[in-house]
């Protein structure tokens, strides 16, 4: 099997980033057709990533014992320092440094591979219509924008299908840079360019973070790299609460948990299929994988999943409540996201006991919120991608309105993906939301903090209605009640075209199904493949927690219902984003955390750049100008002696000979 | 170094050469110091001709050594302190001409040949044509002011005075004969150090007039380098003495370090076997085997290494061996000389003021 | 007394080399600067040719050939070299000659404005041969 699998692995990242740096070289050359190399480069890696998936697949369908569902395939070794025939102790003493250029292929990487390159080729190709104008128009960037999106591409399926610890940072750094670029894509515009910045330092926060778990998984596991070594707990001498701490600082960072996540919905100043595939479907969890991968090290450490499991349920909830305030159609998806991403942080929280099967189903249940939110959240993005391109970029809920008739496609796409997000049955978010419902339910029976739990059980719940709320407040204001158009486009607002509605139909037809087909007890169950990822404990599916189920779609339908009641009817109630009152006041600002880190953090940074200014400024420049002066005092004594006469330089020369002379007849 | 009465001599007339010059150095006005400076350079010349006849035994080929070095001296003289350029010129060709006789001494005919139509033939006309062509309007003032008359000349007779007093301090009376001294010397050293008896041994070579090392200083002409360090090694220190060695092995050691600086000497002035350098440059067609003793060389009448009559032959011989490879280089020099001077001696102007 | 032997020649070299020194130095005119390097070279020549008549071989002729040569190609590019600069500035004097001086100086050329060349004389031009000289009153040099 894995021959085969051997071959079309290293494609799939190669391909893209080659295509970027195709891209980078000829790209303006052939603006028009710059995508070409993009997208072209995305199918060749769907395709191997589809026929890798498969063999796992049959694989584990097998069960064979010589081809296992999970191996690691290494191409050539990267770099080594140290002594390779050291082991153990001398190995670490020695500085022992070795990895390889290996990727890992195993149920979880084939299907992330498969969902990251499927997502970024479908998203590539709205692109190539969202970029540009009315008339057809390329943006200036246009080669640039498909450059980085492929070099995304290529970065992200390192991530996923690295093999040890400095693959997967090496992709962890790439997609933060190719985030950073493609933030601040439209860089001309201060707002993107800050944005950019901003997204950037907060999540190298998170980076440095996680290198230090890395760091500190290195030096307790033997010095020692590889995913094979490093996910089994046995072979730590300690140090594992703190390297799983900090893995999840990292985490947070780059899945936008509190309290690093002010950068998420300023990142929405990029390109809309740039918020789709990198800020809501693939990039930002990274962090999610990043803990699912290592959830056999995080199982064992039953506080810091207690930590993570809160930070989740406050990121969550936040960001539901935050969602319900805002005006802007894409951050109110951005706040989604955070919030769903929490729900996922909720799930792998949950699963602390390693002996028991709890830590597997968490990992399912975050995995399968993963993949559903994957193709729900990118379609709704795309569906507000489609509309701000009809809208001429005018995202305000309060400007524009009643455009079901004007867009009729993007409308239906839009409401499929509200659906799927809102978590009504059969729609995809139904399926897993209920499943990380149950699995915390599950958490709080064998805990020895039930009331935790229990809490945070309760926050989901509450956070689902909210979910529903917020959804279909901005369903209703963008798309019922009478006609609104912004006076940017003069009236003539129409569908956009097909390059845009075709992968949206797609994406809807995932957001119908895909939960569905992917639930645990059905054909296509994702549980039960990605079961074969060793290390962790495997149960059979549970028999459904009904109360959980029944509590959190009634909590969803009652969100719909409320915010029908509120927008849809044209009540006439007091817009939200117009309420006082304290947690309205929250809501609207954000909690104020862009304020409370710009007086705790920014602020105080400021003065002490103020005062190393001064420093440097008079001080330090002060003595060196100082130190100049003394060669130029110096120089006026040996000036005149350049005068530019040949006799006399001729005269020098000879003085000096003759001492030379001298001296060297006095020591003959 | 150390200055004896012959060096003091030598200094005396370069000092004499000196105010000379800078006397006769052209300058705007000063009749008077023009006047004083011939007798001055005249005084040098008489000097400096007692010297080398006090030096050199009276025969043909120092009359003739004596009237080319004085042609090219005077010559050169006439260069540096004639105000006329055209006047210079000529006095350059007189020093080239002389020193193509100095060339003939030294057994060079087809150098002199050479140098005479280089210099005398080629450059000086070249060169005079320009002086003409330049001079259309008068004299020049710059011809008739010399440029740091005091601080120049100076500079320039300081470092002629220390190669001069390097020269004169290296080679010691004359060579040959110095270095006979010292073989025969080394010979009795070698002869003394065979004995064994310590009392006898002192006696041979104790201190005193006629003693081992007075012979030594005086064989090295009595003073200089080669005396100095007589001084600094055996007699110093300690270690080498020999009136104050206690026994023996002392005494040996120290004649050993005095034969050691007599074949030191030996080597510099090539009158030893130096040790042979593997895989020398050369073949023996540009001359005998550099590492053969010079004492092995077959001599003429003189007392010089024995020169065969067909300079050009041999010459030829060993350009077109030894150095087969430089005379293309040479050729090649000379074809960019060329064509760079024709390209800078065209149409200056234009390029000037484009 | 001693018949005559390579140190008497190497004083000699050493005297040339010192006097085209001074030359070198002393005088203003780019040709006898010029001539004076020559002369330093003659008294090379004579070192090198001293030694190798008393060391018997012909590894001193040879070098003092190779000077020639160089010798030579100096002597044409300094011929070109000097004639332009001549015709840039008028005059043959190497003092003219200093732009390459440290910014600010003033020139060192202590004859600027003791001396202004000659306007060049009014030398009669020749006509075209075969036709008649075009003057008006002839008048009498003589």
């Amino acid at each position: 099997m894995y021959e085969t699998a051997s071959t079309y692995l290293w494609i799939i990242p190669t391909a893209p980033f080659l295509a970027g740096l195709l891209t980078f070289i000829i790209g303006p050359k052939f603006r028009r057709y710059s995508y070409l190399p993009c997208i072209l480069s995305g199918i060749l890696s769907f395709v191997c990533a589809l026929i890798v998936f498969k063999e796992v697949h049959s694989a584990t369908k097998a069960l064979d014992i010589v081809n296992p569902p999970s191996v690691s395939v290494s191409y050539f070794e990267w770099f080594r320092t140290g002594d390779p025939n050291l082991v153990g102790d001398g190995w670490r003493k020695a500085g022992g440094l070795r990895a390889e250029f290996s990727l890992r292929l195993d149920p979880l990487s084939a299907s992330m591979a498969l969902m990251v390159s499927f997502l970024g080729t479908v998203i590539a190709f709205f692109a190539t219509g969202y970029l540009r104008d009315h008339h057809g128009k390329c943006d200036p960037g246009y080669p640039r924008f498909f450059a980085e999106v492929a070099l995304f591409l290529g970065s992200m399926l390192l991530l996923v299908l690295a093999d040890n610890l400095v693959l997967l940072y090496a992709g962890w750094e790439g997609v933060g840079l190719c985030s950073y670029l493609l933030i601040g894509f439209w860089f001309e515009k201060p707002s993107a360019a800050r944005a950019a910045r901003k997204a950037f330092l907060v999540t190298r926060l998170g980076d440095v973070a996680l290198f230090l778990g890395f760091a500190v998984l290195w030096v307790h596991c033997g010095c020692r790299l590889d995913f094979e070594s490093i996910l089994n707990p046995e072979n730590f001498t300690g140090g594992l609460g703190l390297a799983c701490l900090l893995l999840f600082l990292g985490a947070c960072g780059k899945s936008a948990q509190f309290p690093l996540h002010v950068w998420l919905p300023d990142a929405m100043e990029g390109p809309t299929p740039v918020s789709a595939l990198i800020h809501a479907a693939t990039m930002v969890t990274a962090g999610v994988y990043l803990l699912a991968r290592f959830m056999p090290l995080f199982a064992s450490v039953a506080d810091v999943q207690m930590a993570v499991t809160g930070i989740a349920a406050i990121t969550s909830l936040m960001a539901a409540w935050i969602a319900l305030f805002q005006t802007d159609l894409k951050r109110i998806l951005a706040y989604s996201t955070m919030s769903q991403l929490g729900y996922m942080f909720m799930a792998l929280g949950s699963g602390f006991d390693s002996k028991s099967g709890l830590p597997f189903l968490a990992f399912s249940a975050a995995m399968f919120h993963l993949m559903t939110h994957a193709f729900f959240k990118a379609l709704l993005f795309l569906s507000a991608g489609s509309v701000l391109h009809s809208m001429h970029h005018v995202g305000d809920l309060r400007r524009i309105g009643g455009l079901r008739k004007v867009l009729p496609i993007t409308h239906l796409a839009f409401l499929f993906g509200a659906l799927a997000l809102a978590g009504v049955p059969p729609f995809a978010g139904f399926w897993s939301k209920d499943e990380i419902l149950s699995v915390v339910h599950a958490a709080s029976g064998q805990s020895a903090f039930p009331w935790f739990y229990i809490l945070v059980w309760i926050v989901g719940i509450f956070t689902a209605f909210l979910t529903a709320l917020y959804t279909f407040r901005a369903y209703f204001l963008v798309f019922h009640g009478p006609l609104k158009l912004p006076e940017e486009v003069h009236g003539q607002a129409s569908e956009s075209p097909w390059t845009l509605t075709c992968p949206l139909i797609i994406l809807a037809v995932f957001a119908l199904f895909a939960g569905w087909l992917l639930a645990p007890d059905s054909i296509f169950s994702l549980s039960s493949f990605l079961s074969h990822v060793p290390g962790l404990p495997h149960v059979p599916p549970q028999g459904h927690d009904w109360l959980t189920v029944g509590l959190a779609t009634s909590a969803g339908l009652g969100g719909v219902a409320l915010a029908w009641f509120k927008f849809g009817k044209n009540s006439g109630v007091v817009p939200f984003e117009e309420r006082t009152g304290i947690w309205a006041e929250l809501g609207k600002n954000k909690f104020y955390f862009d304020e409370l880190f710009s007086l705790l953090i920014v602020h105080p940074l400021q003065w002490l750049f103020l005062l190393w200014k001064v420093l440097d400024h008079y001080l330090l420049d002060g003595i060196v100008d100082l130190l100049a002066h003394f060669p130029r005092l110096l120089a006026g004594v040996f000036k005149p002696m350049q005068n530019g006469l040949v006799q006399f330089y001729a005269l020098a020369m000879l003085l000096a000979l003759t001492v030379f002379l001298l001296a060297l007849s006095k020591t003959m | 170094m150390k200055f004896d009465t012959w060096m003091t001599w030598t200094n005396l007339v370069l000092l004499l050469g000196w105010a000379g010059v800078f006397l006769a150095l052209p300058r705007r006005e000063g009749k008077l110091r023009l006047l004083i400076s011939f007798p001055v350079l005249l005084g040098c010349l008489g000097a400096g001709l007692t010297l080398y006849f006090r030096e050199y035994r009276f025969n043909i080929e120092t009359l003739l050594f004596l009237f080319f070095a004085l042609g090219a001296i005077v010559g050169g003289a006439g260069l540096v302190l004639s105000a006329s350029p055209a006047r210079g010129a000529m006095s350059f060709t007189m020093a080239v001409i002389s020193t193509g006789g100095i060339f003939l001494l030294l057994a060079a005919p087809f150098v002199m040949a050479a140098t005479i139509i280089v210099y005398a033939g080629a450059i000086i006309v070249t060169f005079l044509f320009l002086l003409m062509l330049a001079r259309q309007n008068g004299s020049d003032l710059s011809d008739q002011e010399s440029r740091d008359p005091l601080l120049a000349s100076l500079a320039g007779f300081l470092f002629m005075a220390t190669m001069t007093n390097i020269l004169l301090d290296a080679f010691p009376g004359s060579t040959g004969a110095v270095a006979n001294q010292l073989q025969a010397l080394v010979k009795e050293t070698i002869e003394i150090g065979k004995m064994n008896d310590l009392q006898a041994l002192r006696e041979k070579a104790g201190a005193g007039e006629g003693s081992l090392l007075s012979r030594y200083k005086a064989a090295f002409g009595g003073s200089g380098y080669w005396v100095e360090r007589i001084e600094t090694d055996i007699q110093k220190s300690g270690r080498f003495s020999f009136t104050q060695a206690k026994d023996l092995k002392e005494v040996k050691l120290a004649l050993t370090g005095l034969e050691g600086i007599a074949n030191d000497f030996l080597y510099d002035r090539n009158f030893l076997h130096p040790p042979r350098i593997k895989g020398h440059a050369l073949s023996t067609l540009s001359g005998t085997d550099p590492s053969l003793p010079i004492s092995e060389i077959r001599k003429d009448a003189s007392g010089k290494p024995a020169m065969p009559a067909e300079n050009s032959a041999f010459i030829g011989r060993s350009l077109f061996s030894d150095y087969l490879l430089s005379v293309e280089l040479a050729g090649l020099l000379l074809l960019a000389a060329t064509i760079g001077a024709i390209l800078i001696a065209k149409n200056p102007s234009a390029r000037a003021n484009p | 007394m001693s018949p005559i032997d390579l140190k008497a020649y190497l004083v000699l070299g050493a005297i040339l080399f010192g006097l085209g020194l001074v030359g070198f130095l002393t005088r203003r005119n780019m040709i006898i600067m010029f001539l004076s390097a020559e002369l330093m070279l003659q008294g090379v020549a004579v070192d090198f040719l001293a030694f190798g008549r008393f060391r018997g071989n012909w590894q001193g002729q040879s070098f003092v050939l190779f000077i020639l040569t160089v010798a030579a190609c100096e002597a044409a590019i300094a011929m070109g070299l000097v004639y332009t600069l001549y015709r840039l500035k008028n005059s043959l004097d190497s003092g003219k000659w200093s732009d390459l001086r440290e910014e600010g100086l003033d020139s060192p050329d202590d004859l600027e404005g003791a001396w202004a060349p000659a306007e060049k004389p009014d030398y009669p031009v020749l006509p075209l041969a075969g036709i008649k000289p075009q003057s008006g009153e002839e008048t009498s040099h003589v």
